[in-house]
């Protein structure tokens, strides 16, 4: 337990995916002009890390290695998680309109997310198992909800800024993204005794 | 457009990082070193250059309801093969790239390149693309970790350049020093093209 | 109902010759791929005990070094250089937990008692601090140390060991795990020997 609660905090916090992993960074800087937004994608991507977490572990463990293909990691997971997303979508169409209008358009973004492929290959990697590989998977997506949050929420009020021309957009999120991966780094050494 | 044209868009008017902002994960991640960028965006070319050719060989035979799933097979299985060739023959940069080889399947670039171009160009101008693209793409990495490589270690290729009375400013091979050197590059050439007419 | 089936053939053409030109890639890397990991392990046992003639395969035994968090027995590999029967040195890695994550080490005790080197494999250090712990100042001073003539401390506390300027957890991390593996090699030496057996 003690384990689990210790994978949560290093990946939410200390190595967050998007401001110290570099993963997830396309809809970090895309979908974060507003919080409403942001939250939502963030929303969306918890809920597909997390499922696709749990699924392209279990694949990789019954197919894949048990059949000694495990270099075919890398087009199984791509598939399996385009697929997933499919599903989903159809799922929330079908149980939740409500929550079909809010994640509707972020959902097919999501299968090019880096962080979601990324997070499926860490599993595996970092060895994990069950458990861990599904905290693990939450955490991250939580991290990353938790950095386009803060994002949108600066780049909201940088709306009011007068900011050069030139560096309009992606360039200030960018910088705005350097001092968000600072503070960040101040996480670094949570857990040394 | 001819083929020289098609190379030459990727490079300049079209560059992937600096114009398209496309695949800005890897170029974050491994640039913190001259060898590692370069070998990211050589790695990433190749995959471009066999995706881009074999989806245009194929252009008039994938039909349209199943591109989606007909390019991402054809696209990891470029990237599984240049994740194989690396682990076999360079395995030093192969680790240094680590998670990110793989990742180069959802590399932006490649998927907008296949979708936006060879599945409606013919081979040869297709190939121009995956060139120029890639080319580009290696280029705007090398100039991001020299940049990195220099201010944050000292070295350039790994040969200390910048002697003892530099210290070098850590800071800029870490995350925040690649979000920096990023976004003010890309500030800069938004103010060079605006200059121009 | 046609149609479906054109789709799925054709998704099938193409997995399968994605599948088969994967198969054959994989089986020609698959060795030299082997080979560049063992080759890597073969380096670091010869960074380490420098020096020493090192095959290419070495007989090795397996002891239980203790139990984790969970109560699991922690299993450990030890390597054996020996030379016409005799037992020149043992080699075994180290995981301690250094400040941003695992640290992997290898080290080797000499037939004396000493040790042979320390080489850093992996680490999760700070660039500039912790990582130092990668330079040959450091993990060099380890060469030659023993159980009884050195001070296993941080010479901030009173002990004979440098550690890297401003990273004390990260130094600690790998003195003390250098410590315990010579203690507990020297301790179980003589079940490592008898239960090495050819790889």
């Amino acid at each position: 337990m003690e384990n689990l609660f210790v994978i949560f905090i290093t990946v939410f916090l200390v190595n967050n995916f998007v401001l110290a992993k570099f993963l997830g960074l396309c809809p970090f800087l895309g979908v974060s002009r507003n919080l409403k937004s942001a939250s939502c994608m963030g929303l969306a991507v918890v809920f597909v890390m997390t499922i696709a977490s749990f699924v392209t572990w279990c694949v990789n463990e019954y197919v894949l290695v048990a059949y000694d293909v495990a270099y075919l990691k890398t087009i199984v997971f791509i598939l399996v998680i385009a697929t997933l997303v499919q599903f989903v979508e159809l799922f929330i169409s079908k149980v939740s309109p409500t929550l079909q209008r809010v994640l509707g358009i972020y959902l097919p973004l999501i299968t090019t997310n880096c962080a979601v492929l990324g997070v499926c290959i860490l599993n595996v990697q970092e060895g994990f198992n069950l458990p861990e590989t599904i905290v693990h998977g939450f955490a991250a997506g939580l991290g990353f909800t938790l950095a386009i949050c803060m994002m949108a929420g600066i780049r909201e009020r940088l709306e009011f800024a007068k900011v050069p021309v030139a560096m309009q957009g992606f360039p200030i999120s960018l910088i705005v993204g350097s001092l968000m991966a600072l503070s960040f780094f101040g996480f670094q050494g949570f857990f040394a005794n | 457009m001819g083929f020289s044209a098609e190379f030459q868009k990727g490079i300049f008017k079209d560059n992937p990082t600096f114009r398209l902002v496309l695949g800005i994960c890897p170029t974050l991640a491994v640039t913190t070193s001259i060898k590692n960028g370069i070998g990211m965006g050589l790695a990433t070319t190749f995959v471009l250059l066999g995706s881009n050719i074999f989806i245009s060989l194929l252009r008039n035979f994938i039909p349209d309801k199943i591109r989606i799933p007909a390019f991402i097979v054809i696209i990891s299985t470029f990237v599984t093969l240049i994740d194989l060739l690396m682990a076999a023959y360079v395995t030093e940069l192969h680790e240094a790239l680590g998670i990110f080889i793989p990742l180069i399947v959802v590399n932006c670039i490649i998927m907008g390149r296949a979708e936006a171009y060879a599945s409606r160009s013919p081979v040869l101008l297709s190939i121009a693309d995956a060139l120029g693209m890639g080319i580009g793409f290696t280029l705007s990495l090398s100039l991001i970790s020299f940049i990195r490589e220099l201010l944050g270690s000292g070295t350039v290729l790994g040969y200390n350049v910048l002697t003892s009375f530099y210290e070098p400013a850590v800071i800029m091979i870490l995350p925040p020093g690649a979000f920096l050197t990023m976004g003010l590059l890309l500030g800069l050439f938004n103010y060079i093209s605006r200059r121009k007419p | 109902m046609g149609e479906l089936l054109k789709l799925s053939v054709i998704l099938t053409i193409i997995c399968s010759c994605a599948a088969f030109s994967l198969g054959y890639a994989y089986k020609h890397t698959k060795d030299p791929i082997a080979e560049q990991q063992r080759l890597k392990k073969v380096r670091a046992l010869k960074e380490v005990f420098s020096g020493y003639d090192i095959p290419s395969d070495l007989p090795s035994a397996e002891l239980i070094v203790g139990k984790d968090k969970d109560g699991e027995e922690i299993k450990r590999h030890f390597f054996l250089i020996e030379k016409n029967e005799d037992v020149l040195g043992i080699a075994f890695e180290l995981y301690p937990k250094g400040y941003g994550g695992d640290i992997q080490l290898l080290t080797g005790v000499t037939a004396k008692g000493n040790i042979a080197g320390v080489k850093v494999i992996r680490h999760a250090e700070t660039p500039g601090l912790g990582a130092n712990i990668t330079s040959e100042e450091f993990s060099g001073q380890f060469k030659g140390l023993n159980l009884d003539k050195t001070v296993w401390r941080v010479k901030k506390n009173g002990g004979d060991i440098d550690q890297v300027t401003g990273a004390t957890i990260s130094s600690s991390a790998v003195m003390n795990a250098v410590h315990d593996g010579l203690k507990f090699v020297i301790e179980h030496q003589s079940e490592i020997e008898s239960q090495k057996n050819e790889q």
